[in-house]
């Protein structure tokens, strides 16, 4: 089920919050978190239920996993045996749903064998909801996790706003709030705050992110023979489209979370005002950010090895923050791409350099631009012939583009770069939230799904 | 205190958001398109001509009040109103898309008083005629579905032209957009632009439909009614670029000469077809272009007297 579908809006999401909250006012707590469970399952298997029993079998292993690191046990097995099974296990559901046939095609390719392919359809949100588990292992076994039973375990890997495409939350940072009494009745502060988010989210997907989606699908689709213009204006299309598509999504997540008395983390934080690369993945998605530091890049060994061991750690996190994306070498030459720009951009602090602001955000700015192109188009030869339009002499002819796109590229740029949300905050906060809902609602009928349920 | 205020701002939020919604329901679904006949799921062409699915209970409703001739067909009829028919009072049903079962079906509903009230009847010969996948009348008789979907029907294409419309109106004469004879607010203004052929599973033709079609004949005979047949006009382009489906096209018109001689063949008209300015496409005819080829056939052009009289039967220049 979709954020922006009318069923969701209008039907699940009023009903499960009241149903919720109705059995919690009964003081049914378990029955009110198992009917939250119910309904995110339900929510899952909206788009095909065939994909329940992946992230069901995957809760139940890493659950019983998890639970084993508190147990008194015998020290046949090491606790450490234990997380590399578990990893693994999550490591080779992932692997074998999202890479398996990625991999049969290289090895075809290398080796001229003739491997079918197994054609499998990608589990929905499985990235997500794999990260989420290793991470609560990992967790367990450094022993910052509380014991809760399987239906606790179930509502924070299943909880419905964050299920499809994150945040990456922790299960410390989640369970407690689900146990807190106070968060058992309707808090109108946060009904308030949280319709106020998800309406904001709504018309950034619906309005604006769907609008830049028409641009930068039908320019990437020709990617073969655009104009130097229309290749910027594609490129910036899509740059703009993934942030407000994304972006969206979170804060839909968010404000719906927030109806619940449930706060999830901030996932962005004006990205495209970033001054440099490490700043700027300090800003965009930066739950998947904190993962990849905490469960890769640190257990690597961080920067304490000496520099050229934290090169290598900078660069393997991107690769595999690449590989996380997608099953392509556009992701990965996108992984590698950001971590060489992170080398460089340390070995350039560490010799003192400082550039000028405006100089600083042009070239990260146009960095982050380009690499989306990799991300974002369907092979190597496609992103190729976009950056030989965007970059090629022969090339520049200055073809306008239409004018509603050139006006929301500048309007986007402004909006990103001197936008603040305190602007809509105070007084007005109801009238604009009512007023960004309704308009939103008059994109309801241009159905389209988040870019990030395909990673 | 702080909490009453929160309680208040979330009150307030639904009831703006209602009030909000309202006021964009009543200016564009029932001042500017009280039809809905403005759709947003179609191509930019297809936005300006009538979807009148949900509308056909409306109109029923006015063949009760007063004298009407009875237009069927599809998108290449739908233009045909009083402003471009020599001033008839007319009933344009080519939300029904001109299949016989589903104008079969809509006559056999009609009360006395809506029969009595027929004046005439002009039924285009379309590829949808005969064709099983062109039935669009399944959610007709649904009023729920027509309630339904007039408060989900509001998008921002149609609120945006609706505006577009109304603005228009006030500065624009002789008007491009112009308001037809139910008071809908119609789009005339779009230029010519080429568009392929149809695809040939709508050219389908099933022999089931043609007895329907001789069930219609004989209900307007029944009932002491005319009931004229017309072919739809195109430009000589594309009557060359049918050529290759000239055979399914002749016999599907013959079939049509088997059961009434009230046929006329429009489909080249001399002064239209060779002009793209009195086309929006190939295939569909601009306001123009529909009052110079429906005078023409007031004037007897295109009368088919035999199959040898089809266009698509003849051999082409």
């Amino acid at each position: 089920m979709l954020f922006n579908s009318y069923e969701y809006i209008f039907l699940f999401l009023p009903l499960t919050f009241f149903v919720y909250f109705y059995l919690n006012s009964k003081r049914l707590t378990e029955a009110s978190k198992g009917f939250l469970v119910l309904s995110s399952l339900f929510f899952y298997s909206w788009w095909n239920v065939v994909y329940l029993p992946v992230i069901l079998s995957s809760m139940l292993v890493n659950y019983t996993i998890g639970r084993s690191f508190s147990k008194d046990r015998s020290k046949k097995v090491s606790k450490k045996t234990i997380l590399t099974i578990g990893i693994l296990f999550n490591l080779f559901l992932l692997g074998y749903f999202k890479y398996m046939d990625f991999f049969i095609e290289n090895i075809n390719f290398v080796t001229d064998a003739n491997f079918s392919t197994l054609n499998l359809v990608l589990p929905l949100a499985i990235s997500f909801f794999t990260f989420q588990q290793i991470a609560y292992l990992v967790d367990s076994y450094r022993n910052e996790t509380h014991e809760y039973d399987f239906l606790n375990y179930s509502l924070f890997v299943t909880f419905f706003p964050q299920l499809i495409a994150g945040p990456i939350v922790h299960h410390k940072e989640m369970m407690p709030q689900f146990a807190n009494v106070k968060n058992k009745v309707k808090n109108y502060r946060n009904i308030s705050l949280g319709i106020f988010v998800f309406s904001i989210g709504l018309f950034k997907k619906v309005a604006i992110a769907d609008t830049f989606a028409v641009w930068a699908n039908n320019g990437f689709d020709k990617a073969g023979v655009l104009t130097f213009i229309e290749a910027w204006a594609t490129s910036l299309s899509y740059t703009f489209q993934l942030y407000f598509d994304f972006s969206g999504y979170t804060d839909m997540a968010i404000g719906a979370a927030l109806l619940f008395n449930i706060r999830l983390p901030i996932n962005f934080n004006s990205p495209y005002k970033a001054l440099n690369i490490q700043d700027f993945w300090r800003r965009w998605h930066m739950t998947l950010s904190r993962f990849l530091r905490d469960y890769v890049y640190i257990p690597l060994g961080g920067n304490k090895d000496g520099e050229y061991k934290t090169y290598a750690n900078l660069f393997a996190t991107f690769l595999v923050g690449g590989i996380w994306h997608g099953a392509g070498w556009t992701f990965i030459v996108w992984g590698v791409l950001h971590g060489i720009a992170m080398i460089t951009h340390r070995i350039y602090s560490r010799l003192g350099f400082k550039m000028n602001k405006i100089l600083a955000w042009i070239i990260t700015f146009n960095f982050i631009n380009i690499t989306w192109v990799f991300f974002r188009a369907k092979d190597l030869e496609s992103a190729f012939f976009m950056l030989e339009a965007m970059f090629g002499i022969e090339n520049i002819t200055f073809i306008p583009v239409g004018a509603l796109q050139t006006i929301l590229i500048f309007a986007a740029f402004i909006v990103l770069l001197y936008g603040k949300l305190k602007m809509l905050y105070a007084d007005n906060i109801v009238l604009i939230s009512a007023t960004l809902f309704v308009m939103s609602l008059l994109f309801l009928s241009r159905k389209s799904s988040f870019l990030y349920f395909n990673f | 205190m702080k909490k009453m205020n929160y309680k208040k701002q979330t009150n307030t939020f639904f009831i703006y958001t209602i009030f909000l919604y309202s006021l964009i329901y009543i200016f564009v679904n029932l001042f500017i398109d009280p039809y809905y006949e403005i759709v947003q799921d179609r191509s930019a062409y297809n936005r300006k001509h009538s979807e009148s699915i949900y509308s056909t209970n409306m109109l029923l409703d006015k063949l009760n009040k007063g004298k009407y001739n009875l237009v069927f067909g599809t998108s290449r009829s739908h233009k045909i109103g009083s402003a471009t028919f020599s001033g008839k009072k007319i009933l344009n049903f080519h939300a029904l898309y001109g299949n016989t079962e589903s104008i079969l079906n809509l006559l056999k509903s009609l009360d006395k008083k809506q029969i009595e009230n027929i004046e005439s009847i002009y039924m285009l010969i379309d590829f949808h005629t005969f064709n099983e996948k062109s039935r669009h009348d399944d959610i007709l008789y649904s009023n729920f579905s027509n309630y339904f979907y007039s408060v989900i029907n509001l998008d921002y294409y149609k609120f945006y032209i609706s505006v577009v419309y109304m603005i228009k109106n006030l500065f624009e004469y002789p008007f491009k957009h112009y308001i037809n004879d139910f008071g809908v607010l119609l789009n005339d203004s779009y230029s010519y632009k080429y568009r392929l052929p149809e695809s040939v599973k709508y050219m389908a033709f099933d022999e089931k439909y043609l007895d329907k079609l001789r069930q219609i004949v004989d209900f307007t005979e029944n009932n002491g009614k005319t009931i004229i047949f017309f072919t739809p006009t195109i430009t000589q382009k594309r009557y060359i670029e049918m050529q290759k489906y000239k055979d399914l096209i002749c016999d599907t018109r013959k079939a049509v000469l088997s059961i009434t001689n009230k046929v006329y063949d429009l489909t080249l008209v001399d002064s239209v077809s060779g002009d793209t300015k009195y086309f929006s496409d190939p295939d569909h005819l601009s306001s123009d272009g529909v009052s110079i080829v429906l005078k023409s056939m007031e004037s007897g052009y295109g009368k088919v007297t035999s199959s040898k009289d089809l266009f698509f039967c003849k051999s082409y220049y």
